[in-house]
């Protein structure tokens, strides 16, 4: 486990600060028509892919290539839409653009977790509270244990296989997530709920959702295309495995790498500025790729700079990523990055070490 | 008088059957509000300016008035209804990326609209405005602006004689009133007192000559050389005698448009010349764009007070002191509201709100925002003046 203390430096930590503050100023200051223009044609390459995609699922009796092709071209669809399209707009990282479409208030994605439930959580639980043990309930979800943070038990014997497991019905985990939290349909119901709206509220939103989804892609394309349903309904089945398999992949990569953090809720008290930037660091690792590698990942793969900026417009995040390495440098402080099968082997190897008990604990039973 | 309203923005159809129908399709399939939003991309790869929920307008000419007045004549689509004399739009245009909102009176009489279809907006210059001098320098003609249909209720009423005192840009409203009305048999009972700041600026010189022919009393001043509106001015106008004379305003309304202060100044006069309250319409006009950052944190520290409108839940509060240092969402919370919010520092956007007026002041970016329709963080946001949210 990285066991990590505060900077206790505070005027370093401030000019640590400030040097951030002044590359997202300077970030913040070029935005304009470029991003709209970005933003839209993505939109418009997501849409284009869904709809030949969904016309291509029925070409399969030509060939079952168009089929296989068309399963490819749905998952892509899914991915553009979940990741660069919809998380960063959730983000509100094109509010400025007034444009009622690519609003972090009214976007809906095309996923099973409803569009409201995944912003009160994820952008408050995950981002303000980076993998601090017992309040950010991102860093295993609850089910892995991945630090000795967390006392083993038998049940982590199995945690790969309940990883893979999460990965194929990732979007059922997604949509669970607040539910979870606020344990409606198990175990006792919080006391103090910071619920901004009625636990009904969130069942029924949660379960309309999910109504929705399975009627499209499950009931409403597979009817529509009757005498090919079976293909259909296959082929989406198969484009929501791939687009589940790849977020939880490299969402994993984000905060579960070998040398990502933990943090526990004393060391957060009374943070300032800089120390809230450092621990997102430290709490984040990043994936080095090509240009459409960072679209796919959502640019999820500068977790670092999300973490930092998480409603700068993402795709400036790779220009960013050079000057926040360079400014970590010169404060000395760790960053961590790699290409992407390196960072990933390190997740896989630290679900399975945590799946062991600790020497202590094994001694103990 | 005519306030704005936003929820008029909106025009409310009850949607039928088969229009509910739709829009749960497309909620479904595409997880967007419509289909016409889901294929927005497509129909802009033909023609980039179409936009789904907005009503377009061609720019036809421009034109200025004098070095701060100018006149769009623009040529709303199809869909756009029509208007009574004296209403206003909101204009929307796309500048560097941001969709920018304001407010215009129309100056123009609907039956010119009937007859061509066309309609005028004539737009005084804010020198640190985002809007109004981009306008005047970059706007072509032939260019696509977003319209909103037109709402207002500053409109004539049907007291026979009629009072107009405009100041500046605020003949706006006023001149499309009169130009409407040429024909009616009040039109030679009725005054018309037009402030502005020097001869060398006046504006519609044409049109008020044409008006004069008509039968119309004009009455130009020029605060330069005139001062402000005064009771004098008044008396020799509408040639009052000595004692306060009710029975010349029993008969009167009058409909005033200008900056805030001409607005109050008039209304005063009126109300001691003996005109009955209800009888007085007016607008507000234009904004007073503020220098910088620390010239407006030193107004609003000599501003004792400042008032916010929730518009959703139709509360207003007034704030002074220490409360003036707080956060939108602070100020909300104190009044019992709860809106959304999350981390309370600017990175969750959770509290986002859509603030319809005003100027508030971003605590982290350190950024005054415009005066016109915004979405805005709470947590982050000190008001600087009035505000109107949607809360």
């Amino acid at each position: 486990m990285q066991t990590t203390t505060k900077l206790n430096n505070p005027d370093k930590l401030n000019a640590f600060a400030t040097a951030l503050n002044t590359l997202r100023e300077e970030t913040i200051s070029r935005l304009g028509e470029e991003d709209a223009r970005y933003i839209r044609r993505l939109i418009l390459i997501q849409r284009s892919s869904e709809i030949a995609a969904r016309i291509l699922m029925v070409m399969g009796f030509i060939s079952p290539l168009l089929w296989v092709l068309a399963v490819l071209l749905l998952g892509f669809a899914k991915i553009l839409d979940n990741m660069e399209i919809g998380h960063n707009v959730m983000h509100g990282q094109y509010d400025w653009m007034n444009d009622p479409n690519i609003n972090s208030k009214k976007f809906e994605w095309d996923i099973l977790g409803d569009a409201g439930s995944w912003r009160r959580y994820h952008n408050y639980e995950h981002h303000t509270f980076t993998n601090v043990i017992g309040k950010d309930r991102d860093f295993g979800y609850g089910i892995f244990r991945l630090s000795d943070d967390y006392a083993w038990r038998p049940r982590n014997r199995f945690q790969i296989l309940y990883y893979l497991g999460l990965s194929s019905f990732f979007e059922w985990g997604i949509a669970y997530h607040e539910l979870a939290a606020e344990r409606i349909f198990f175990g006792k119901p919080k006391e103090r709920s910071e619920l901004p709206i009625s636990r009904k509220q969130l069942r029924a939103d949660f379960f309309r959702k999910i109504r929705r989804q399975l009627f499209k892609d499950y009931v409403f394309y597979p009817l529509l295309c009757w005498p090919v349903a079976l293909q259909v309904l296959i082929g989406n089945l198969l484009a929501n495995l791939i687009r589940n398999l790849w977020t939880s992949t490299v969402i994993f990569c984000g905060h579960f790498t070998e040398d990502a953090h933990t943090f526990t809720p004393a060391e957060i008290e009374n943070e300032s500025k800089g120390q809230w930037y450092y621990r997102q660091i430290l709490g984040s690792s990043n994936l080095e790729g090509s240009k459409w590698f960072h679209i796919m990942t959502g640019h999820l793969s500068c977790q670092i700079e999300h973490h930092l900026f998480p409603d700068v417009p993402a795709r400036h995040y790779p220009e960013m990523a050079k000057q926040v390495q360079k400014i970590c440098k010169e404060f000395d402080i760790p960053y961590n990055t790699g290409p992407f099968f390196k960072q990933y082997k390190t997740v896989v190897q630290r679900i399975l070490k945590y799946s062991a008990p600790t020497q202590a604990e094994a001694a103990l039973s | 008088m005519s306030a704005y309203n936003p929820s008029s923005l909106v025009t409310k159809n009850s949607p039928g059957a088969l229009r509910k129908f739709s829009t749960l399709l497309a909620r479904t399939l595409t997880n967007k509000e419509s289909f016409a939003a889901y294929f927005e991309p497509f129909v802009q790869l033909f023609n980039p300016e179409w936009r789904y929920n907005q009503l377009s307008a061609r720019v036809i000419s421009k034109r200025n008035e004098n070095h701060k007045i100018y006149t769009l004549t623009l040529k709303p689509n199809r869909r756009w209804q029509t208007f009574k004399a004296g209403q206003f739009v909101t204009l929307s245009v796309e500048i560097n990326g941001r969709l920018l909102t304001r407010t215009f009176s129309i100056s123009s009489a609907p039956r010119e609209f009937q007859r061509h279809g066309l309609i005028q907006l004539s737009i005084c210059e804010q020198q640190q405005g985002a809007v109004t001098p981009w306008l005047k320098s970059e706007l072509k003609t032939g260019d696509t602006v977003y319209l909103s249909q037109a709402m207002g209720e500053f409109c004539l009423d049907i007291q026979d004689r009629k009072i107009f005192i405009a100041g500046g840009s605020g003949i706006t409203p006023i001149r499309s009133m009169l130009k409407e009305s040429k024909d009616q048999p009040w039109l030679k009972d009725a005054h018309l007192l037009f402030y502005q700041d020097t001869p060398e600026e006046a504006i519609f010189c044409e049109d008020l000559a044409e008006l004069k022919q008509a039968g119309l009393n004009v009455h130009l001043f020029y605060s330069k050389l005139d001062g402000f509106i005064s009771l004098a001015h008044l008396r020799q106008a509408l040639k009052l005698s000595e004692t306060p004379d009710t029975t010349f305003f029993q008969r009167s309304e009058a409909y005033i448009c200008g900056p805030g202060p001409m607005i109050a100044n008039t209304r005063a006069l009126l109300l001691n010349a003996g005109l009955e309250e209800r009888f007085i319409h007016f607008e507000y006009f234009g904004s007073t764009p503020l220098a910088a950052s620390t010239k407006a944190l030193q107004d609003k520290n000599a501003e004792a007070f400042i008032q916010v409108d929730y518009l959703s839940s139709g509360k207003q509060a007034t704030f002074s002191g220490t409360s003036l240092n707080k956060s939108l969402l602070e100020l909300a919370e104190e009044q019992g509201l709860k809106p959304v919010s999350g981390c309370r520092m600017g990175i969750c956007h959770q509290c986002i709100c859509k603030k319809q007026s005003g100027r508030v002041l971003n605590t982290k970016t350190q950024e005054i925002s415009d005066t016109g329709p915004q979405d805005i963080q709470l947590c982050l946001s000190v008001p600087l003046g009035p505000v109107a949210l949607e809360l």
